[in-house]
């Protein structure tokens, strides 16, 4: 990954976009590397017990893939300095999501760039966003 | 039940947890990162970092250690059935490694209520074994119709 450097962030652009489509396994294999065992991620019968449609996935597991979205177009983790995200909407099993992101604005002094950050999944014919009004901050050379 | 707000800044004892590598990479595959600098020293090394790197999401494996305590504080009067996680924010003063051998201390930075709904925000500083903050997590739950009408 090459490094971003500061003057070559433009405001307004996007940062490139990053997909995952959520599969069952996915769930279970992010449940144990995490440690979250909440059984409305991996036992349906809970999950409708509780309300949902079935198993959910992991708000942070959507959250990595915003973040993985971050770091490959800043080209190294060790730039952010600040991540935030608001969780507004479950994500199913099946269901296609993508992590995206623009930057919002550069302060020159800090050299650090701020930037918005959402993650879109199409269901029933509209577009919710899991995760809305994310915002990073960015340290770059 | 309405949230106790007397133990706002509550602070909670540490959780000690040793970085390694194969949870690194444990944890970087179950999240679909592909760089080597998650996977292998060797890259993380020479891409300028110390040792293999943790995703920047990887704090989480140490605050659901930590949290446990705060969130079944029977003092505190939550019931986790109404919890949803509503904000997630890091704010990281170095990345994570392996060998890091880090120390996560929970308080109860805020409750706050907001129409029928009360929030509840924890806050998990991570220090490394020279007491220098790593990480700063934290975590607004939303308690769904506990708010006192």
């Amino acid at each position: 990954m090459a490094r971003r450097s500061f003057d070559d962030v433009n405001v307004g652009e996007e940062i490139p976009e990053r997909s995952n489509v959520l599969d069952r396994a996915q769930l279970v294999q992010y449940a144990g590397a995490s440690g979250d065992f909440n059984p409305i991620h991996w036992n349906p019968d809970f999950a409708q017990m509780v309300g949902l449609p079935g198993v959910i996935g992991h708000g942070m597991f959507t959250m990595a893939l915003v973040t993985r979205a971050l770091a490959e177009w800043a080209g190294d983790p060790g730039a952010i300095r600040r991540v935030r995200v608001q969780f507004r909407k479950e994500v199913l099993p099946e269901e296609k999501v993508v992590a995206k992101g623009r930057v919002l604005e550069k302060d020159e002094t800090a050299r650090t760039v701020r930037l918005e950050l959402w993650a879109e999944v199409e269901r029933d014919g509209k577009t919710l966003q899991p995760i809305k009004h994310g915002e990073a901050i960015v340290e770059l050379p | 039940m309405a949230l106790n707000r007397e133990l706002e800044g509550k602070e909670y004892p540490g959780v000690t947890y040793e970085v390694g590598r194969e949870k690194i990479r444990e944890f970087a595959q179950a999240v679909g990162e592909t760089n080597p600098i998650y996977h292998e020293p060797e890259a993380a090394k020479a891409a300028g970092h110390p040792e293999q790197v943790a995703p920047l999401t990887f704090p989480t494996v140490l605050h659901l250690r930590s949290g446990p305590q705060v969130v079944m504080d029977p003092g505190l009067g939550l019931d986790y059935s109404l919890v949803v996680h509503g904000t997630q924010e890091f704010e990281y003063r170095r990345p994570i490694v392996a060998g890091d051998i880090l120390t996560a201390t929970p308080r109860i930075a805020e409750i706050t209520a907001k129409g029928p709904h009360e929030f509840l925000t924890i806050e998990t500083t991570m220090s490394d074994a020279e007491g220098e903050t790593v990480c700063v997590a934290r975590a607004t739950l939303i308690s769904r119709g506990t708010a006192e009408r």
